[in-house]
């Protein structure tokens, strides 16, 4: 397909995961500076960088919430798919069946996870809940919990998206994987 | 009838503050109903096995445990009255003094009670909480000069006890200090006996200097207070009944433990020294008033923490100890 | 229904779907939703304690570097260094039987000493020596078993996660059982590398023997082993100088990693990007898993299944070596769909007391343990290093399935190591004295 047949809200999506992708990226090696920082500022500064193990701790929900979107857009979300290349090969229609339903069971779990969070960030935007410790170093926790319900919803956009293209194929309206 | 009760603590059953619950809790709340009628199922949830430390609260707000212990001590956001013991060092190392005067505040001040009661949380005066707080180094120390340079592990509200003491404070937890020590990333711990003992962390840093830091307040065990609210009243009686139990077993099983761990530090080699009173004045004196900028903080926040300063300060004093550092009248 | 029967309904479930192509995390996470709304009859509550778990599994200073140390094993292979070493390495080996193979599981023995998770060795190692072992004609099933196998000894090898967790849970010293698991890990790695060395003896095609090298004779020079010794040395002796802890290790190793490349003008800046979007697909995929992985965890403890038969286990009345045995069988089994932290945290509270009351010393009865718990990460259908293994080699021809058939000859040199370990408790013992 050539880019100016792409629908706009494909590219847009496109481009948002891509967009939350470079983010996580570059949060990796901010992440690498600071720890590297802390360890120079330390040993001959004698002035450690404060939270950074709360930022560490939290980070990784940051990294993992923020790149999970393009990680399954890309194929290389974990799933043990030798049974199914073999039924896709054999019976198409009823492997593409199989994957459509995995892929809205994902869809359908991640909408749920940002439901279910959505009231929690919420709380804890409203009671200021922080990570650390006060006078010391204080980080909210409100917007990782943003960044987890923003994540879940781009991945289950990118589940539905694979959903839909399973079961198109699966009722033989789209040419089956390798056939392209 | 038969109700059931789902018991969480994110620590596990090793330490003192969880072991109680299926020790002296449960039992307690099963006596206490011996005959009304009603029984409880039980289920406990321990270790993480349902909430980490630091998420029983959020278990609790969503149902998930009905009875639970909340470590206000890694709740510095949602409980940070009950925090008072970590931004006043120097203050009564004596457990009993610290827990009651705690207690009392929860009685006297609104807003100590409010906090838990905002969470949905029912407090049930079953605090509990870490005994005195001292020095662990890999050199001796008789005088705060010692730590010029050195770098001490501490957790995080603690760091701020080395604060314009030329130590470097580096913020920590218990399940790397061995290593850390061993290696050299630090040369001291800020610590407690009966945690410092089962690490083992004598053999990496022999010399225990008593600083008195103080004995801390850590956490309650506490109750759902929507669900609380809505048992019957030998339910209710049965549960505070539980909590008291739990809450006196705390007291004398810790000063047990507390023994037996200076037996175990100083059998690995541990060589335990007081600092001299002069030198901790000095150490008092050195830290800027970080109690009462803890204080003003709260109260910009509308919570009544000069109140609670003053009030902890109080307390103390009325009970007969001296206070090196009174950080209330500053 | 009664939670048990959920509880072993939900291992079913999770089988046909994970069998079914379903992606791990979202099965795993989707039985849990589905099997505590059985259990307690409440949606909310279900989705809640989803939540819960979702939101703080991951949430740990020790996952935070994950993403550190994978950055450093692909900038080590994406630069060629990791090339640069093993073709030294497999001159100076050429004519030993299975010489590749068996410096992976040193260099792994050595790595473990880095890391204290498994799942930073197998991405480091799946990224460096797979695809030099593929090049010098290795089975591609051997090479990547070897990585998922050697693995498991960032966990045996001090530090390590398992073994502080064990400590925490039983109250016992972390100093002792870090030098508890010095015997078993050696005893593991001989035991992968006497494997290997087998394999090639047996089958000399599996380990390239009679495979040209395409690498002429000339242009391999003992110094391109100094980079990669030069990154060897930073990290090893950053940590035994105590510049930075074993954790911290990640982070100072990739900035190393990255600035030695850039240095010999190996990396510019476009190509640092593209190795940290790698970096980042993998730790996403693996973390997503483990979420799942933590999220089950909880249902099945909630359940009370892991409970019930380690209870079972414990009293059977059995002596030290029956219930040392019959308690490993158990976490082996609970290993093939637990992760590792879960099955410690359901099963060691509730045997620890009855191996105190046998008389068994705890270091030697914490490293069982983990040896047990580990076998799990090799075992389908949940095995976490395989699974990392897989993850990190997308693209390369090297399916799920090829690395768990490659791993399995070492779940079971594992499994007779630990017999071994079961039988001789001074395997564990003999390095503190007693
Ligand atoms: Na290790
Ligand atoms: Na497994």
């Amino acid at each position: 397909m050539s880019r100016h047949e792409t629908p706009l809200p494909a590219r847009l999506f496109t481009g948002v995961i891509a967009l939350a992708n470079a983010a996580a990226t570059a949060w990796i090696i901010f992440l690498m500076a600071l720890i590297v920082a802390d360890v120079v500022g330390r040993n001959v500064f004698l002035s450690p960088i404060a939270g950074v193990p709360e930022i560490v701790k939290f980070s990784i929900i940051g990294i993992v919430f923020l790149q999970i979107a393009h990680t399954h857009a890309a194929g290389q979300m974990i799933r043990s798919d030798g049974l199914l290349s073999m039924i896709i090969r054999k019976r198409p229609r009823l492997g593409h069946a199989m994957d459509a339903i995995a892929q809205a069971t994902g869809c359908g779990l991640t909408l749920a996870l940002a439901w279910t969070v959505w009231p929690r960030m919420i709380k804890a935007f409203e009671r200021g809940e922080f990570e650390g410790a006060a006078g010391y170093f204080a980080l909210p926790v409100w917007p990782f919990l943003a960044i987890i319900i923003g994540g879940s919803l781009l991945l289950s956009l990118s589940f539905a998206v694979e959903a839909l293209r399973a079961a198109r194929r699966a009722g033989g309206r789209l040419p089956p994987e390798g056939e392209r | 009838d038969e109700i059931d009760i789902t018991t969480v603590a994110g620590h596990p059953p090793v330490f003192l503050w969880v072991k109680l619950i299926p020790e002296a809790f449960i039992p307690a709340v099963n006596k206490a109903l011996e005959g009304t009628g009603h029984t409880v199922s039980w289920t406990e949830a321990y270790g993480g096995t349902l909430a980490k430390v630091g998420g029983e609260l959020e278990a609790m707000e969503d149902g998930l445990a009905q009875i639970g212990v909340v470590s206000s001590l890694f709740e510095a956001s949602l409980l940070p009255l009950q925090n008072v013991t970590y931004v006043t060092p120097f203050h009564s190392p004596d457990t009993a003094v610290v827990f009651d005067a705690i207690e009392q505040m929860h009685e006297e001040i609104p807003d100590m009670r409010k906090l838990w009661a905002d969470k949905d949380l029912e407090y049930l005066s079953g605090g509990f909480g870490l005994e005195d707080y001292f020095l662990m180094t890999k050199f001796p120390v008789a005088s705060i000069d010692d730590l010029k340079g050195k770098k001490i592990g501490a957790p995080g509200p603690a760091v701020n006890w080395l604060k314009e003491t030329g130590a470097v404070g580096v913020s920590g937890n218990l399940t790397t200090y061995y290593n850390d020590l061993q290696t050299g990333v630090i040369d001291g711990v800020i610590v407690f006996p009966t945690a410092a003992a089962p690490a083992k962390l004598a053999e990496q840093a022999k010399y225990i200097t008593k600083v008195h830091f103080g004995a801390q307040y850590a956490g309650a065990l506490v109750a759902k207070k929507s669900w609380y609210d809505d048992q019957p009243k030998e339910v209710q009686d049965a549960i505070r009944a539980g909590v008291d139990a739990y809450a006196k077993a705390y007291r004398s099983g810790l000063d047990a433990r507390v023994a037996g761990a200076y037996k175990a530090l100083e059998a690995a080699g541990g060589e335990v020294s007081e600092m001299s009173e002069a030198e901790r004045k000095r150490w008092a004196d050195t830290l800027p008033n970080i109690a009462m900028d803890w204080a003003k903080a709260q109260d910009a926040a509308g919570l009544a923490g000069t109140e609670v300063l003053k009030a902890f300060m109080a307390k103390q004093e009325a009970a007969g100890e001296t206070l090196i550092r009174d950080w209330s009248k500053e | 229904m009664e939670p048990m029967t959920i509880g072993l309904i939900s291992l079913g479930v999770i089988l046909v779907l994970i069998w079914g192509g379903m992606h791990v995390g979202i099965a795993l996470a989707t039985v849990s939703l589905f099997g505590v709304w059985a259990i307690t009859g409440k949606l909310k509550l279900a989705l809640n304690f989803v939540a819960l778990a979702a939101t703080e599994s991951i949430a740990d200073y020790a996952f935070g570097v994950v993403p550190l140390f994978v950055l450093m094993g692909i900038a080590v292979s994406e630069t060629g260094l990791g090339r640069d070493t093993f073709a030294v390495i497999s001159r100076m080996l050429r004519g030993s039987t299975g010489g590749l193979g068996v410096a992976t599981v040193v260099s792994n023995a050595i790595f473990a000493a880095i890391t204290g998770i498994s799942i930073a060795s197998a991405a480091v190692f799946a990224k460096v020596s797979v695809p030099e072992m593929i090049r010098a004609g290795y089975d591609k099933r051997l090479a990547a078993g070897v990585v998922a196998g050697s693995s498991v000894l960032g966990m045996l090898i001090p530090p390590s996660l398992l073994l502080i967790l064990f400590a925490v849970l039983t109250d016992s010293s972390i100093g002792e059982l870090f030098l508890g698991g010095v015997g078993p890990g050696l005893l593991l790695s001989a035991g992968f590398a006497g494997w290997i060395v087998l394999i090639g003896l047996v089958r000399p095609d599996m380990v390239g023997k009679g495979h040209e090298m395409d690498e002429p004779d000339e242009r391999v020079r003992r110094r391109m082993l100094l980079p990669v010794l030069l990154l060897a040395a930073i990290v090893l002796g950053g940590i035994y100088l105590g510049f930075f802890t074993p954790t911290e290790a990640g982070a100072v190793g990739a900035f190393a990693a990255l600035a030695i490349a850039f240095g010999m003008r190996r990396l510019d800046a476009a190509s640092a990007w593209r190795i940290t979007v790698q970096t980042g697909h993998i730790t996403a995929a693996v973390c997503f898993l483990i979420i799942g992985a933590a999220i089950y965890g909880r249902m099945l403890a909630f359940s009370g299944v892991p409970a019930a038969v380690t209870e079972w286990a414990t009293q059977a009345g059995l002596g030290p070596f029956g219930f040392l045995l019959l308690f490993s069988a158990v976490l082996v089994v609970l290993g093939t769909i637990l992760d590792s932290a879960s099955i410690m945290l359901v099963t060691v509270p509730l045997a620890f007391p009855i191996a105190q009351g046998l008389g068994i010393d705890p270091v030697h009865f914490g490293l069982i343990t983990v040896m047990a718990i580990e076998i799990g990460l090799l075992t389908p259908p949940l095995g976490i290093s395989v699974f990392v293994v897989t993850s990190t080699l997308k693209g390369t021809g090297v399916e799920l399935r090829d690395v768990f058939i490659g791993a399995a000859p070492f779940a079971l040199v594992m499994a007779v190591t630990l017999v071994a370990v079961i039988a001789f408790p001074t395997i564990v013992t003999f390095i503190l004295g007693r």
